[in-house]
């Protein structure tokens, strides 16, 4: 594989592209641990028994670590889950969000959560969104099958992703907290405010699994990008690449929706961006997606908190507002192959 | 026997001249806080209904004494059904519905939201008016004041504890809220109001610990149901930082007698909790 060839120019150029990527992260994670109401004098004298470093120390590790930790992980979990479907699914628009699987991973953890599942135990949550997303993608892949239209796609996750949001808004009408009913737009927009490291933990071994399953589906899905006949006479096994794409989006997407509510659009534009860098290689665009959706997480959810709202800006929102423009130009684009 | 008493003291009602020549007879009220204050003036054979609001145990202070009391949701049409003398209503939000009640005929008491304490013994007073039950108004005023005046004072201004009311979503109390002046009645400074909260307003999780408060003052029914609301106030940040006490919000939400209950719960606390100011 691409440690072993010799370094082509193409994955010389994919090389120093995800190295410069996971800078950008890590330049954004510290950008993103400086920001915020608390001034940044406060943080000069961390060290210490004084009842600032006390103070500075619990503001940084456990309001801003957790935000920044979990805006990687859900960030990468959406870019590579977006990169992956659409290599497997062969379908440019294919991304977690649009085809209804992050509406339904939602939902999973909404009905885990505010029934008191996740309550009694706390692993109930991300496992409920894993389920959400498993039965998703397990229905689309069933209603659209893998050689499916880009339009008959995209009409199936509508109708999942429909039908989704109004059993969440139903499940929340129903649940006993007065508040839940409110709480809708953190499910279908998503935000990382006032999240904690037990989310983080919760979330971390799921999206790390789900992430690898993704990245090993790279080879299967470079032989794929040949045709199904090709890929099977170079000893893929498209059962198991079903396996690893369809095992992996549910357990990093889910886990992801179930701490962060469902962030639109992030493994549509990421993969597209990159594709005019990098080329079409899945083995190149995965491990990218997933640098590059870290990155632009992690930048919006800075940029939520700069806006001077009132409640803060729901991810959802900054995503939508970038993501939407770009889903209709590459409609346009494919506006032939969906006739 | 309580049967018997109260047929004689209905009996007695009714053979006793009426004092204001126009009290109404039939009252229905479509709001929590008037809900509450019916229950507390008026007879029960003059109250018609109340909202489901003034019954639910876990918003209202009184909800014991709503057993038998019809329950609305709160519309112009259950409520004229009834054929009040008078509706009793909130302002802010049921605006809409206390203008199409007038529209058709019946007077309507609105009771705004109080932003102070005197301005909730006005509003006691002024509601025992409208319904011809001044004297009672008056005595449960008196009361309210006469316990607020008699709680235990910190011994100086400098150790007032630093207060902050925390409820779901990061909400808080500024300083012009009944909150506000029940704190400071029970010894505490209101963080929120030096935070420049004017009413209510929210914080952010990282506001909430750089205000150092010595105590976080919690609803006791926070965590007991799951929502992101609630959960935020069992956010890891804000354990072990501070005093918290729990009390219920629906003991400071109105104007009634259980504002002395929040008050003297709060003053009880600090002082067996040995909360002072840094």
């Amino acid at each position: 594989m691409t440690t072993l060839a010799p370094l082509l120019a193409a994955d010389r150029r994919a090389m120093r592209l995800c190295l410069g990527l996971a800078g950008l992260v890590i330049l954004l994670f510290c950008l993103s641990l400086a920001v915020g109401p608390a001034p940044l004098a406060l943080f000069g004298q961390i060290r210490g028994m004084t009842e600032e470093a006390v103070l500075a120390r619990a503001i940084l590790l456990e309001i801003r670590l957790p935000r920044a930790l979990l805006g990687i992980m859900v960030g990468g979990a959406l870019g590579l889950s977006g990169a992956a479907l659409q290599g497997f699914l062969r379908n440019p628009l294919a991304e977690p969000g649009l085809i209804g699987i992050s509406a339904t991973a939602a939902l999973g953890a909404v009905t885990s959560f505010y029934f008191g599942l996740a309550g009694a135990f706390a692993l109930a949550l991300p496992l409920g969104g894993l389920a959400g997303a498993a039965i998703a993608v397990t229905l689309l892949y069933g209603l659209a099958g893998r050689e499916a239209s880009v339009l008959t796609l995209i009409l199936a996750g509508v109708a999942v992703s429909s039908l989704s949001g109004a059993l969440t808004a139903l499940a929340l009408n129903l649940a006993p907290s007065d508040y839940a009913a409110l709480e809708i737009v953190f499910w279908l927009l998503g935000s990382l405010a006032d999240r904690s490291l037990v989310h983080v933990w919760l979330s971390a071994p799921f999206i790390l699994i789900g992430g690898a399953l993704l990245l090993a589906s790279a080879r299967g899905l470079e032989a794929l990008t040949l045709g199904e006949e090709t890929a099977r006479s170079l000893g893929i096994s498209l059962p198991r690449l079903r396996g690893l794409v369809i095992g992996g989006t549910a357990l990093a997407v889910g886990a992801a929706v179930s701490v962060s509510g469902a962030i639109g659009f992030v493994g549509l534009i990421v993969p597209h961006l990159l594709r005019p860098l990098l080329g079409h290689r899945p083995a190149h665009l995965l491990p990218a997606s997933a640098l590059a959706g870290a990155a632009l997480i992690q930048a919006a959810d800075i940029a939520v908190r700069l806006v001077p709202t009132g409640p803060e800006l729901k991810l959802g929102v900054v995503t939508a507002l970038i993501g939407a423009p770009f889903f209709l130009h590459l409609l346009r684009q494919t506006r032939r192959s969906m006739r | 026997m309580s049967l018997a008493l109260a047929l004689l003291a209905g009996l007695v009602l009714v053979l006793a001249p009426g004092g204001a020549a126009a009290k109404p007879q039939r009252l229905v009220s479509i709001n929590l806080c008037t809900d509450q204050l019916l229950m507390l003036l008026a007879d029960r054979a003059h109250i018609l209904s109340i909202s489901y609001l003034g019954a639910d145990p876990a918003g209202s202070a009184l909800a014991d004494r709503a057993a038998g009391i019809p329950l609305n949701r709160g519309t112009a049409e259950e409520a004229l059904a009834l054929r009040p003398d008078l509706v009793l209503s909130g302002l802010n939000r049921q605006h809409t519905t206390n203008r199409l009640i007038e529209a058709l005929g019946v007077p309507v008491f609105t009771l705004p939201p109080a932003s102070s304490l005197d301005d909730a013994l006005d509003q006691i007073r002024a509601l025992g008016d409208a319904i011809g039950e001044k004297e009672r108004a008056s005595v449960l005023a008196g009361n309210i004041a006469a316990r607020l005046a008699a709680l235990p004072k910190p011994s100086g201004e400098t150790s007032r504890p630093g207060a902050l009311v925390l409820q779901p979503n990061g909400y808080t109390t500024g300083r012009h809220t009944l909150a506000n002046d029940i704190l400071v009645a029970a010894g505490y400074r209101n963080l929120a109001a030096e935070h420049g909260i004017a009413a209510w307003g929210t914080l952010s999780l990282e506001d909430v610990i750089l205000s150092r408060p010595d105590v976080l003052v919690l609803d006791d029914q926070r965590i007991r149901r799951q929502s992101l609301a609630q959960n935020l106030l069992a956010h890891p940040a804000l354990e072990g930082r501070q005093a918290m006490i729990e009390l219920p919000t629906h003991l400071w939400t109105c104007p009634g007698p259980a504002l002395a209950e929040a008050a003297e719960r709060l003053a009880t606390a600090r002082i067996a909790g040995r909360i002072a100011g840094r």
